[in-house]
């Protein structure tokens, strides 16, 4: 039998696509383009606001807890790409479109491709409509099969109890209520939820892997949530997300409860666990598995000695701790896009099959959207490189998502790429937030501890991030920190706050991490600067004396002149450093007030070169110059 | 027998009319609102007639789309004089309305004559650079098919940079795209962003930033050489320069120079700033298209 079979009417040829009612005489259309685009922006809110929980119930393919999240982003992408769109002059057809291919270019995570897959083949269906008719509820009918049908086809490996099965049972339940009713498409929409819900719950019964780990399918859950959307079936202020448990806490409950039951004594501890264990309010309990492990030490409470249910229970716990615990074979999730004309898509799966797993390719025009779980990310970026035009590049470390999903102190991804610099100086914090830097760890005269930098990794809610420091003594703490994230991370070893404003120039957030990485390092010490600072004792360097309370430059860590007069030491590293440079930056501390004077002066005697000053608020330093 | 062809395009060219050396050439005025009133690129109204009056008055600008009334007027009277028509137009993500517009009237006169529509991708220099690449190829060639194909190499191929000191103007005309990670700098800094024609993503993106001229000039130097490097391409075929208010500025005889210097090429183009171009621009911009291939 067939699992993936759709009703007959989905297999119609060449049915020719138009929108609306049957009746054509009274033909008007149902939703015009204006209003789809409303209807996806209220799907793409839900979504958003029940990401979280949806991360929390991935679990398969692998636990790395972001379908929520990649649907999301993928959604977001697509609608953000048709804002400058007038969608006042296109139509449905058109619209969606455009929004297919912004989905597919956006589209991350198995999730978010299958989601893209799925319009995909929606819009390819309705593309072919008689535009001078409006669409009818049979013709959407016939798309949303052609959706399902594509995203089964394209999907390496389909499974019954994922996303797929939502799809597959809206498409029958739509086909079957728009022949008994001619309503809105809306109101079949609406009529379809309960069918969805149903079979939402059963995804446990059709994937073991979910029932083990105790939870519905996380992209069917993310399917449902979208459908809500679409059919305004809740109002904003409404929620469905439900009390629920991390899957750290599910896991200690349900660990506590096998040492409990396996004979592990607490001592006077002891009627204090089993009051707390069956205490915990079952509405709590979203998790299955665990409700049902929960009910078993009931019953074995009240029946001591019962073998049977202590091996169950066990059994059961053993289940739900190896499954969100899996071995994770390959590491890596990676998407990109890959442009070739030349190339098919059977040649291209056959190329890429034994790299890893979890492969979906979408193809449209020349555009090849590609996802695959591989060990070896780099090195298939680079063979592809001999295929085509690679872009977009994406790759998430799974095993660093999944410890982050089981921990207890859990990180909520929001977004896939921040800088985390860590800066002294308020006056280079501001800057470097104009510059574009997302996320600032701003310290005064303590350099950050570990726990500090843990947490401002933890606050950026990013899957990647970029960070770097003004201070190489901040390189151990921060070295110790990124151990102790779940985010993938690149490190830019920095030493001082030049080289951060430089990372800022280089920076672009149209390339990936790696992208950003490479070019940012090969950068960094592009801006040529002197630092200024008054000595606190007498001390000879490099054959300079220096007294205390002079003021003496610094270019490459060396001194290289000093003086009583703070203007004659700056004026003298000008003349020394500067080449062919036409702009001059001073970066002052708190006590500069007088830098426009010596600015001022400066720009009277050089003619050619620009003079400008910014405060920085550095400790260290009186200041930093730069010539550029 | 030799093919009779129209060539159609917006006033966004950014280069002069004169510049463009085809007889069968016709072409419409974006039109410009300046503080609610309507004007259209003239004598009088250039970019330099804008310019001043932002920096003067501090008026606001936009743009609108294509008539499809000017369309339709210029395809009216081609129809019967010409074999076909090719319409080069500025990137469809710069202005979904006149592209929509546009793919309506080739498939209204769809069977009265074929319109070519070629989406450069590109705004200013970068249309004016798709669409003197197009007239080389009419002097090679008349077979439609080969040229329609050569021409989406081209465009893809096709890199405009833009230096833009204030982004204030792109962003107020609703063309920032990504290009808005670059705005709100304490700094200043000279924001470089770009139509780069083998993105995916055919806005407005951003390229990087720099705090002097000749720094975003390398900028777009280095990163035209990545390119180059890239397609394995050892001259650019055609550069396209030019500055929204001065040609002849120390920014642009730079560039001048950082390309003479640093690129091999086969033709270097100074282009000519359009009217409705100045409204996304605003004063002291300059702009560089690429044409590898």
């Amino acid at each position: 039998m067939n699992l993936w079979a759709l009703p007959s009417t989905c297999t119609e040829p060449n049915v020719r696509i138009m929108l609306l009612n049957t009746n054509k005489e009274k033909a008007k259309p149902v939703i015009t383009t204006i209003r789809l685009n409303q209807i996806l922006h209220n799907a793409y809110d839900l979504l958003s606001r029940e990401k979280h929980y949806i991360n929390n119930l991935n679990v398969f393919p692998v636990p790395d807890g972001d379908t929520g999240l990649n649907m999301t982003l993928t959604l977001q992408g697509a609608l953000n790409s048709l804002k400058s769109y007038p969608l006042d002059s296109i139509d449905i057809q058109e619209y969606l479109e455009h929004f297919t291919e912004s989905m597919t270019l956006n589209s991350r995570g198995c999730s978010g491709v299958i989601l893209a897959l799925f319009c995909q083949g929606i819009s390819k269906s309705l593309k072919s409509t008689d535009k001078s008719e409006p669409i009818s509820n049979h013709h959407i009918s016939i798309a949303l099969c052609n959706g399902y049908e594509l995203a089964v086809r394209e999907t390496n490996d389909p499974r019954e109890g994922t996303m797929l099965t939502m799809m597959k049972v809206l498409a029958e339940r739509f086909d079957e209520y728009e022949k008994k009713e001619r309503k809105n498409v809306l109101i079949i929409a609406k009529r379809i939820i309960p069918d969805l819900e149903e079979t939402l719950k059963q995804t446990p019964e059709m994937l073991p892997v979910l029932k083990k780990a105790g939870v519905v399918d996380s992209g069917a859950m993310g399917f449902l949530v979208l459908i809500k959307g679409i059919a305004f079936e809740l109002e904003y202020s409404e929620s469905i997300i439900k009390p629920i448990f991390t899957i750290a806490n599910i896991l200690l409950i349900s660990k506590y409860v096998r040492s409990f039951v396996s004979g592990r004594k607490y001592g006077k501890q002891n009627h204090l666990v089993k009051t707390v264990l069956t205490g915990i309010p079952s509405k709590n309990i979203s998790n299955i598995n665990l409700s049902n492990i929960i009910n078993l030490f009931n019953n074995l409470l009240q029946k001591k000695d019962n073998g049977k249910l202590i091996e169950s229970i066990i059994q059961k716990s053993d289940e739900l701790s190896e499954t969100w615990n899996p071995n994770i074979k390959f590491r890596y999730c990676t998407e990109f896009i890959l442009e070739s004309v030349s190339l098919n898509k059977a040649e291209l799966r056959s190329n890429l099959s034994n790299w890893g797993d979890s492969l979906i390719i979408i193809h449209s025009n020349n555009i090849f959207k590609i996802h695959l779980h591989t060990n070896k990310p780099k090195a298939l970026l680079k063979f592809c490189e001999g295929l085509g035009k690679i872009s977009s590049t994406k790759i998430d470390d799974m095993k660093k998502q999944h410890r982050n999903l089981i921990s207890e102190d859990k990180a909520y991804y929001e977004k896939d790429m921040a800088v985390l610099l860590i800066v002294n100086g308020s006056g280079f914090a501001d800057i470097l937030r104009g510059l574009g830097v997302t996320d600032i760890l701003f310290y005064k005269k303590i350099k950050p501890s570990v726990s500090q930098i843990q947490n401002a990794l933890l606050k950026t809610r990013a899957k990647n991030i970029l960070v770097a420091a003004d201070d190489s003594d901040i390189l151990p703490a921060l070295k110790s920190a990124i151990t102790l994230s779940k985010s993938n991370i690149e490190l830019i070893e920095s030493y001082n706050v030049i080289q951060l404003i430089n990372i800022m120039y280089n920076y672009s957030e149209i390339q990936d991490i790696l992208q950003n990485a490479k070019m940012i390092r090969e950068n960094l010490d592009n801006i040529k600067f002197c630092k200024i600072a008054k000595a606190t004792r007498d001390f000879t360097e490099e054959n300079i004396t220096v007294k205390k309370g002079d003021f003496f430059s610094i270019y490459q860590n060396r001194i290289i002149l000093s003086n009583r007069q703070k203007e004659t030491v700056i004026e003298r590293s000008i003349l020394k450093l500067k080449d062919t440079e036409t702009l001059i930056t001073f970066y002052c501390d708190k006590n500069g007030n007088n830098t426009n004077k010596i600015v001022s002066k400066l720009q009277s005697k050089f003619d050619n070169i620009t003079f400008e000053s910014y405060y920085g608020g550095q400790n260290k330093y009186d200041y930093y110059i730069t010539f550029e | 027998m030799k093919k009779k062809i129209l060539i159609i395009a917006g006033d966004n060219l950014g280069i002069a009319n004169k510049q463009i050396d085809y007889k069968d050439f016709a072409y419409m005025k974006f039109p410009v609102i300046i503080n609610d009133e309507e004007f259209k690129e003239s004598e009088e109204y250039t970019a330099a007639y804008l310019i001043e009056r932002f920096k003067k008055e501090k008026v606001t600008a936009h743009t609108q789309a294509l008539l499809k009334g000017d369309l339709i007027k210029i395809v009216e009277s081609a129809k019967d004089k010409y074999d076909v028509i090719f319409h080069v137009m500025m990137g469809s993500r710069m202005s979904a309305a006149t592209f929509q517009m546009c793919e309506q009237v080739r498939k209204e006169y769809a069977d009265i004559i074929p319109i070519i529509n070629i989406d450069s991708g590109q705004v200013v220099s970068g249309v004016g650079s798709v669409l003197l690449r197009l007239i080389e190829l009419f002097k090679t060639s008349d077979d439609i098919a080969s040229i329609t194909a050569k021409m989406t190499e081209i465009t893809e191929k096709t890199f405009t940079y833009l230096c833009l000191p204030d982004l204030g103007f792109l962003y107020r005309g609703g063309r920032i795209g990504k290009a808005r990670s670059l705005m709100g700098s304490i700094l200043k800094i000279i924001p470089v962003v770009g139509l780069i024609g083998d993105e995916t993503d055919q806005g407005v993106l951003p390229i990087g930033k720099g705090r002097t001229k000749q720094a975003v000039n390398k900028v777009i130097i280095e990163n035209i050489k990545q390119k180059m490097q890239k397609y394995k391409i050892e001259a650019i075929k055609q550069i396209v320069i030019l500055h929204m208010e001065d040609n002849d500025s120390p920014e642009l005889k730079d560039l001048e120079a950082q390309i003479n210097k640093e690129l091999k090429f086969e033709k270097l183009i100074v282009g000519h700033p359009r009217f409705c171009e100045a409204v996304h621009t605003g004063p002291g911009a300059w702009a560089a298209t690429f044409s590898l291939k």
